[in-house]
């Protein structure tokens, strides 16, 4: 079944009776329609569940509505005004409220979503929803998910990690014009699966600033896929893997002060602690998944080169994805 | 025991120690990181106390886990009593290890 043109959703009605299955952060999501932004999963991909299905307002505040609830994250806008919520809700789950972009509630096992949905026809709710919910009901079922962006380089994974704004993007789309395939973008989730750290796709989008395209060469331009939307940032659907693959390295991006060399260097001082702090989700605190993050940081640690990007001020992420490609090439 | 209350070290070598279950610590590269699972904090030593906590668990008393370091290490047992006492205290200080007097379980 095509994926859903951008800006719609398919009739409910007439999908009542058929299941569709994307692919996202390692896991199957089941829905009655299409969701646009995932790859369609195939018969044999299996695993971590999970059931997506759109509520109304009203089913939506009988499911959460608790004597006993827990805020986690409340973030606001200059004005006061709500950007983004998260609350525990006893034995219903996580609710995450983003006014204009959609309302969610995460089972606590993470194999359902509920969700309402604005009422704008734009894919605006797509925004939340790769962001928030899908990488929670990923990290409840185990998984454990960083905020990089990452690419395959001949079989391997390369995953960005940084401060937003630093350019884990950038570099990772400057990759793909140059030939990469592109993995995810924002969050990267892992799985340990017999020995081996794997990195699983993420939804197929990529968010870029209009400048920064400009910097691609046009030649090239056409690798990053086609155009999703056109406000604001750029929203690309390049073309990805399809299956998980081996996590081969991680980069640490750091913007210095001042001119000088783009440098890349080994991460010895440090190491745990910014490889830690590349966890996505800090408000989820429960016992097993901060023990997985843990597990997953230590085997990261000992079997995934890692190295630290020094991107002076005057570097641009085409440089910096450039100096990594050959990185790439020479160790191999 | 707290860390406050074990004053004078010297018994310290006859006690046991143990990592509470809410404790757990996994070896990186170059540090072994400790969390407390019930407070979410991290906590981080260099290699040597990573494996002086996986001997501290493994040895009844801590005085075995010097005898072993000391070995392992191949340093004077004197000097390794002393690390290993100021160790578990501030281990103990942090509530990442629980010592029991007089080897007690």
């Amino acid at each position: 079944m095509a994926a859903a043109e951008p800006g719609t959703i398919a009739s409910e009605a007439a999908g009542a009776a058929r299941t569709w299955r994307g692919r996202a952060f390692g896991l199957t999501l089941s829905s009655r329609v299409p969701v646009p932004g995932l790859a369609a999963a195939g018969p044999s991909d299996g695993g971590r569940e999970v059931a997506w299905r759109r509520v109304d307002g009203r089913r939506l505040r009988e499911l959460t509505a608790a004597a006993a609830s827990a805020p986690l994250v409340d973030i606001r806008r200059d004005d006061g005004r709500r950007f983004m919520s998260v609350t525990q809700i006893p034995e219903r789950g996580y609710r995450i409220d983003a006014p204009g972009y959609g309302t969610h509630l995460v089972s606590p096992d993470g194999r359902s979503i509920r969700s309402v949905l604005p009422a704008f026809r734009d894919l605006r709710w797509q925004r939340l929803f790769f962001a928030q919910p899908l990488p929670l009901a990923a990290a409840l079922q185990g998984l454990e998910v960083f905020h990089a962006s990452a690419v395959a380089l001949d079989g391997r994974v390369l995953a960005f990690t940084a401060s937003s704004g630093t350019g884990k993007t950038s570099t990772a789309a400057h990759l793909v014009a140059a030939g990469a395939d592109f993995v995810t973008d924002d969050i990267l989730a892992l799985e340990r699966r017999d020995g081996v750290l794997l990195a699983h796709p993420g939804p197929g989008r990529l968010s870029i600033a209009h400048a920064e395209l400009r910097t691609v060469a046009p030649e090239r331009r056409n690798r990053l896929g086609r155009r999703v939307t056109r406000g604001g940032k750029l929203v690309l659907e390049p073309p990805a893997v399809s299956q998980p693959l081996p996590l081969g390295a991680i980069f640490m991006l750091a913007r210095v002060p001042g001119a000088g060399p783009l440098r890349i260097e080994p991460l010895v001082e440090g190491g745990a602690k910014s490889i830690l702090g590349s966890g996505f989700l800090p408000y989820l605190r429960l016992p097993e998944r901060l023990l997985t993050h843990l597990e997953t940081c230590a085997e990261l640690s000992r079997t995934v080169p890692a190295f630290r990007i020094a991107i002076p001020e005057s570097a641009s992420a085409r440089q910096v994805a450039a100096a990594v490609h050959d990185h790439a090439g020479a160790t191999g | 025991m707290t860390g406050a209350e074990l004053n004078g070290s010297a018994w310290v070598l006859e006690a046991r120690a143990t990592v509470p279950e809410h404790v757990v610590y996994r070896s990186f590269v170059n540090e072994t990181v400790i969390l407390n699972l019930q407070t979410g904090r991290y906590h981080g030593v260099n290699p040597t106390g990573g494996r002086m906590l996986e001997l501290l668990e493994r040895r009844d008393l801590v005085g075995d886990a010097v005898q072993a370091l000391a070995e392992e290490y191949e340093r004077p047992p004197g000097e390794v009593a002393r690390d290993v006492c100021a160790f578990c205290l501030d281990m103990a200080e942090r509530g990442l290890i629980e010592m029991s007097p007089n080897g007690g379980g």
